[in-house]
């Protein structure tokens, strides 16, 4: 099966990348805004600024007061939201097509304009709020330190894979009103941008508009390279022991292996989907099906750019020792480098990408963010339309030689969560 | 400067929920079926009318165990083949059940439509059901029922439950307690099969990309053979709920924040007020903009998120509002919750209010019907609601004709915070002394297995 998404590719001049699918079946349009910053951007003892800064895009900009934001989506109906991860931010709405151009003046001013409008207050109740997201997400969730330490041990302190998107407590504390302003004047410019409309739109009105509102932005200057590189692969097994407020003991395994963009990472997925996707996968079929030793066991990539992690997350039964529980998950480990994949469990794994693409493909927000992702993390918006053969031109041969090289003991960090009372 | 004008709307084009086309098979099942042509794909949903409301007393848990035993293979195919048959075409199928109803889904490509019947047809009338998956569920289901003493939320979303309705069925969790998933016996499962799963008692709802005629001719083939019969099933009424407040805290030693839920008992989703009752919540706690949300998130920063809502169920469910709340400032956060409560039911919202929720709830509409599985989900509510076939082509007109004094009514009608249960998981040491000072306190110990 072969995936066509139409779309036209256009840059303004001051450097804002804009994509346009058309898609009319439904009158909704989806807008979707990439900014190529995370907290792959930030520094030790100021983390989890990528994603507070996130947070005080949504606080009005200089046209758009305190609240407004939320109010001109919200009141027609749009469906409005953020997201920061280590190498790229994001903003998306998507809304009854009819209004389309108050979502584009709204990205524009605040893309434009928002300095103007930050104020103390503003930035001391959403440090608030994130502490609080924090508190719901991390510290307050059974196992929720697994993301933290597992990024401590994987790489060393002053790269930024170190920590995680949220932050620190004592580092958001720290925040102020300057560390803001330099993220709002280094990298929220048009040139360090993608805009993608996907949906029902007229595209000359739209191209029309979005000059308008984003074609007076000045470029400003280009966002500093980040130097860091990882070269800790193979650098000797870290383990770590962490007793928490849990029933059942849980081990999470995380191998290094390449970024995003690789074609490693690729093969990766299929790996991954051989031992994870789905109640035929190997994980679930010999742990939980065959011989009943957990009560969960999967296996996903963490995505990351420039290098990434392979992670294995699995929590025995009751009554079912953490060690029993690893011992049978490096069975199936080592099973791999066996090389005893069979063609038939990669053919299966490919169909189940085929359908699943093909259902992403049913919402416009969904190609939105996908047209984007193609350019801002692969330079290339067509990747979406490119992705699917990458994946069916996989080998069976490729898997076993990914596992052969990437899954070593060496090559790893093991984080063990055992019960508090124990 | 153009920058600073809001700009304004265009003319909308129109859209609706679709109209849909039901028939019957030979067997008396009833089909409704929606076409949706925009991606080969088609989407599935079979509705039992019978859920964990229907557990025989003692049994709690026999609807959604027995739903995860539907997952476990046919008499044709073992657990293992059947999920294989599946995946190898990228079929997704899942089975589950709730207070409301049981329900097996299923989604695919047009290409593998007639293998996915097929086998959804084989998982309907003819279910493994053998006692060895049983045992293998059975540790899995215990593992969940141990686990949710972990999880702060699960720990007061459940006790608010046994608050609000002692001694009714939603007091035990729709998946029963630890000893209820170790007692239940394969017989209790086989009879609630027996006796809810029938073509009387179920509506097929079908939507996707292939024509009417052929969609019919599949269903012939694959669900024919399911024995003729059945019966819809009376529900049990919830008789009493408490009529004063109270307040629950849960120790949970070593919390980092205090989970808040508040509640008590909900709405009819038939009462001709459903409508303005909707309106009044999402002005309340609905959505980003409600009172709830501005003031405890965006004007005090407690909380990374609150919201309040009208659980639906078939027999009236519960309204509750949730948040998780800084703990050294619980006792602010719940005066706060109980203010913006009490204003609801003392003054009228403002016109701009109303029209905002209105917009929201309109304006989302081509948004929630985007894809064909939220249109078969559309569709299952109607079914399972017993709600009118226009019901969502009539939403928005619903919707346009309540006014502020409506808003105010419902408001003063579903909306009572001297009955509301308040149950607050947190660690007793940073939240006890403070809300002593204003409220009697319940302290209980985790106790949710």
């Amino acid at each position: 099966m072969h995936l066509n998404i139409p779309f036209k590719s256009f840059h303004l001049e001051n450097g804002l990348q804009l994509l346009l699918h058309h898609d009319e079946t439904t009158p909704i349009t989806a807008v979707n805004l990439w900014y190529k910053v995370g907290s792959w951007n930030e520094q030790p003892g100021k983390t989890g600024y990528a994603h507070l800064f996130e947070h005080m895009m949504f606080q009005g900009s200089a046209h758009v007061g305190g609240d407004m934001h939320f109010r001109l989506m919200q009141s027609v109906g749009g469906v409005v939201n953020g997201s920061t991860a280590f190498n790229r931010t994001n903003y998306y709405e998507t809304l009854p097509s009819h209004h389309l151009e108050r979502a584009l003046w709204l990205e524009a001013d605040r893309m434009g304009y928002l300095w103007q409008a930050m104020t103390p207050e503003k930035l001391d109740n959403q440090r608030d709020v994130v502490k609080n997201e924090r508190r719901q997400r991390v510290d307050n969730q059974p196992y929720g330190l697994w993301l933290d330490k597992t990024l401590e041990m994987a790489f060393p302190p002053d790269y930024p894979y170190h920590w995680p998107v949220i932050g620190y407590m004592e580092d958001l504390d720290a925040a102020g009103m300057e560390d803001i302003r330099h993220f709002f004047e280094t990298y929220y410019n048009p040139g360090n941008a993608s805009l993608c409309i996907a949906g029902d739109f007229d595209e000359a009105q739209t191209l029309e508009w979005v000059e308008r509102y984003f074609g007076p932005i000045p470029s400003g200057p280009t966002p500093p390279p980040v130097q860091a590189r990882f070269d800790g692969y193979f650098s000797g097994e870290k383990r770590e022991v962490l007793p928490d407020a849990v029933q059942l003991p849980r081990l999470y395994l995380s191998y290094h292996v390449p970024g995003m963009d690789s074609r490693d990472f690729i093969v990766a997925q299929i790996l991954s989907a051989v031992l994870s996707g789905g109640k035929s996968a190997r994980l679930y079929n010999e742990l939980t099906f065959k011989r009943q030793l957990a009560q969960e066991a999967g296996c996903f990539l963490f995505p990351m750019l420039q290098t990434s992690l392979l992670m294995f997350m699995v929590t025995p039964q009751n009554g079912i020792s953490v060690g029993t529980m690893e011992k049978a998950l490096q069975g199936e480990i080592d099973r791999l480098s066996l090389s005893d994949i069979g063609e038939q469990e990669i053919e299966r794994v490919k169909n189940q990408i085929v359908a699943y693409k093909v259902r992403e493909l049913q919402s416009v927000s969904h190609i939105a963010d996908g047209l984007n992702q193609g350019a801002v993390l692969y330079g290339d918006a067509d990747y979406i339309n490119k992705e699917l053969a990458l994946y069916q031109a996989v080998t069976r041969d490729e898997v076993v030689a990914f596992a052969q090289k990437w899954l070593k003991e060496s090559n790893r960090v093991v984080l063990t969560f055992i019960p508090k009372n124990e | 400067m153009e920058q600073t004008q809001i700009p304004a709307p265009q003319a909308p084009r129109p859209f609706n929920f679709p109209r849909f086309e039901r028939f019957r098979l030979p067997n008396g099942l009833e089909v409704w079926y929606a076409r949706h042509d925009k991606l080969p794909l088609v989407s599935c949903q079979l509705v039992i009318m019978s859920g964990a409301l229907h557990d025989p007393a003692g049994e709690e848990g026999a609807a959604t165990f027995l739903a995860d035993m539907l997952e476990e293979g046919t008499e044709k195919h073992d657990a293992e083949e059947f999920s294989m048959l599946l995946e190898e075409k990228g079929i997704e199928f899942s089975a589950s059940a709730d207070y409301n109803g049981s329900y097996l889904s299923m989604n695919t490509l047009t290409g593998h439509a007639e293998a996915a019947l097929t086998l959804f047809g084989e998982a309907l009338t003819a279910p493994r059901l053998a006692e060895k998956d049983m045992e293998r569920l059975r540790k899995i289901r215990q593992g969940h029922r141990r686990r949710a003493a972990d999880m702060p939320d699960k720990i007061a979303a459940e006790v608010l439950m046994r608050h609000i309705y002692p001694g009714h069925r939603y007091s035990v969790p729709a998946m029963g307690r630890l000893e209820h998933n170790s007692s239940l016996t394969l017989e209790q499962l086989r009879d609630f099969y027996r006796k809810h799963y029938r073509p009387d008692n179920a509506i097929l709802v079908l939507v996707g990309d292939l024509p009417a005629a052929e969609i019919k001719g599949l269903l012939d083939k694959t669900l024919g053979q399911w024995p003729a019969g059945g019966q819809r099933f009376e529900l049990p009424p919830v008789l009493e709920t408490p009529g004063n407040f109270d307040l629950h805290l849960v120790h949970r030693p070593g919390a980092q924040q205090a989970e808040i839920r508040l509640g008590h008992a909900g709405v009819d989703r038939h009462d001709p007020a459903y409508f303005s009752a909707l309106l009044a919540n999402q002005i309340l706690g609905g959505y980003f903009l409600s009172r709830l949300n501005m003031n405890l998130r965006e004007d005090k920063g407690l909380t990374y998120g609150i919201e309040s809502r009208f659980s639906l169920r078939r027999v009236k469910g519960p309204f509750y509002i949730s948040a998780a709340v800084d703990s050294d400032k619980v006792t602010l956060a719940v005066r706060e919750i109980f203010e913006e409560l009490e204003r609801t039911t003392r003054e009228e919202v403002s016109a701009e209010e109303l029209d905002n929720a209105r917009g929201y709830l309109s304006g989302v509409f081509p948004i929630a019907f985007e894809t064909g599985a939220q249109i078969a989900a559309g569709l299952s509510n109607i079914a399972l609601f017993d709600l009118e076939d226009d019901y969502y082509r009539n939403f928005r007109a619903q919707l346009e004709r309540v006014t502020v004094r409506d808003v105010l009514n419902a408001a003063r009608k579903y909306f009572n915070p001297s009955r509301a249960q308040v149950v607050v998981v947190a660690d007793r040491d940073p939240v006890a002394e403070s809300l002593a000072k204003e409220y009697r306190l319940h302290i209980h110990e985790i106790d949710v297995a």
